[in-house]
């Protein structure tokens, strides 16, 4: 799921069978465990296996929320991430697993650095890539560990434009996760 | 050359654009002298033949080769370094030669009647083997030459042709059928059904029994012909390597492992090969020592002492192990080589908390 982010957007935003809700503030993922104020006026797909909200497009902007198991392989990787690894080094399998991702073109890295996420030690990840149709494109991903899981919060967007006016959006509803 | 052919040879052109732009190709100049050299060889079966051939290496670890109906070729870092020799690269080549000269992706495309739901039916058959994003990047046609293949009769009319040209071009056949062994391998590695190289139809078992039969068939009295290992090995090294660290990065260690034994054996140990092996023994302490890793960051420093990496990963080992002074000297050399460095935020962390820890 972290790693093909790109073709999940791909797909939702191609198949006319996924429902879309309007944001209502506060959302709670029974599921997952968690609950985020997601940004109001946007949509919201439907799913039970991750949280993407957008609002002029998937491919355009997105904010995905998904959590990982502790110790299983992460998608298009032999590798999982272990209750005994540091911080930094969640954050190095988890850089990897989003470059792994062959529609993530031409990606620079700039930033890794330690962060808090719903009040738990844990990373932010800030980096540039090309998508496959060639569009630059920046993405910052919050992630920490909660109980064996690991929580990831990603906003995506099309470098120009988009990506500057939605980040403070994005740093809003970072504030607000909170794991259940 | 029909209008349609035209068509299919310059949205060919453009996928193949995209993916020089897309930097997923291997930047090894000599290495692609040396692949030209066999295409060359193998062309030179067919004089008279219309269709100049180039062969470029893409970055990735699976096990693929594919070609556009306009004779480019690619073929993967993970095959390069999989194979021995030049004999199994020539079978891989000439097969891939084959689609081309025989036109296959022209005559497959004119079989089908509905091109759009054919398409997309290619697309999702591409995701749901896990090659989907790469897919995307190569477009309609790749994704047919690569990922899909053709069906049963043109892929096992391009087994007999290959065969017949890397036999013709002097290459020993015997190495057609050991490339299979591989893709078997590759097969009970990823737990997929089929390997893409090759195609999906039909199964591997089968081909490689084809191959045993055209084998059988051509045996020359027991003449070997070329193998080309040492040339092969020294050409394909900067792949080998450069696929290492790839299948490391997704977790696939013991290929990386093979893939380093295999560039030592041929241009020995540097600080690169260190480095790596010193992420494989932290990355699997169940396999390794922590203290072997230790040894193999500072082997790496001993060949290149600005390799900045090693510099942090011995600093955070250090660290676990609450040797605060040996990390804090470590950590503090790898922002002196990489002041700027993109992690430098937990970099600094590690050094206020080793410093606070040091005043009490």
């Amino acid at each position: 799921m972290i790693l093909r982010l790109s073709a999940l957007v791909l797909l939702l935003a191609s198949c006319a069978v996924i429902p879309w809700q309007e944001v209502e503030g506060e959302y709670r993922s029974k599921q997952d465990e968690y609950v985020v104020v997601l940004p109001q006026g946007w949509m919201r797909a439907n799913r039970q296996d991750f949280t993407l909200v957008t609002r002029d497009g998937a491919l355009l902007q997105n904010i995905l929320i998904i959590r990982h198991k502790i110790g299983e392989p992460l998608p298009l990787s032999k590798k999982a991430l272990s209750e005994q690894m540091t911080i930094q080094e969640v954050a190095d399998v988890l850089f990897e697993s989003f470059q792994a991702d062959q529609n993530v073109l031409d990606c620079e890295l700039l930033e890794k650095r330690p962060s808090d996420l719903g009040g738990i030690a844990g990373l932010r990840i800030d980096f540039t890539f090309k998508n496959r149709d060639e569009l630059p494109m920046r993405s910052v991903a919050y992630g920490c560990i909660s109980e064996s899981w690991l929580y990831v919060m990603r906003y995506t967007a099309a470098s120009r434009y988009y990506f500057e006016r939605d980040l403070p959006v994005f740093e809003k509803a970072v504030a607000t996760f909170r794991v259940l | 050359m029909e209008e349609d052919e035209q068509r299919i040879w310059r949205r060919c052109e453009e996928e193949q654009q995209r993916l020089e732009r897309s930097g997923v190709l291997l930047e090894d100049p000599q290495l692609e002298v040396y692949l030209q050299e066999v295409v060359c060889r193998l062309a030179s079966c067919d004089p008279g033949g219309l269709v100049t051939f180039e062969v470029h290496v893409i970055r990735n670890p699976y096990l693929n080769a594919f070609a556009y109906p306009n004779g480019v070729l690619y073929v993967h870092t993970g095959f390069l370094s999989t194979i021995d020799n030049e004999g199994q690269l020539a079978t891989i080549l000439a097969h891939e030669m084959a689609h081309v000269t025989q036109r296959h992706a022209v005559r497959q495309f004119r079989d089908v009647k509905n091109k759009a739901a054919f398409f997309a039916t290619l697309q999702v058959a591409a995701g749901s083997v896990g090659f989907g994003d790469l897919a995307g990047l190569m477009g309609q046609f790749g994704v047919m030459a690569a990922v899909t293949g053709y069906s049963r009769e043109l892929e096992a009319e391009a087994d007999v042709l290959g065969y017949e040209r890397m036999v013709d071009a002097g290459y020993d056949p015997r190495e057609a059928v050991e490339v299979f062994t591989f893709l078997e391998e590759e097969l009970k590695a990823e737990e997929r059904k089929e390997p893409f190289f090759f195609g999906t139809h039909p199964r591997v078992q089968e081909r490689r029994e084809n191959f045993v039969s055209l084998y059988r068939r051509s045996e020359t009295g027991g003449s070997r012909g070329h193998v080309g290992g040492d040339q092969y090995r020294l050409a394909v090294r900067g792949a080998t390597l450069d696929n290492a660290f790839l299948n490391l990065a997704i977790g696939r260690f013991d290929l990386a492992e093979r893939d380093l034994d295999k560039y030592i054996r041929i241009a020995g140990e540097d600080g690169r090969t260190c480095f790596a092996r010193g992420e494989l023994c932290r990355q699997r302490p169940e396999r390794c020592d922590v203290e072997e890793a230790l040894s193999q960051y500072k082997k790496c420093l001993t060949y290149d002492p600005s390799y900045a990496d090693a510099y942090k990963k011995l600093g955070w080992i250090y660290q676990q192990r609450g040797e605060d002074e040996i990390a804090g000297r470590f950590l503090a050399d790898y922002l002196k080589i990489l002041p700027d460095a993109p992690d430098k935020a937990f970099v600094q962390q590690a050094l206020e908390e080793i410093e606070k820890r040091g005043g009490q």
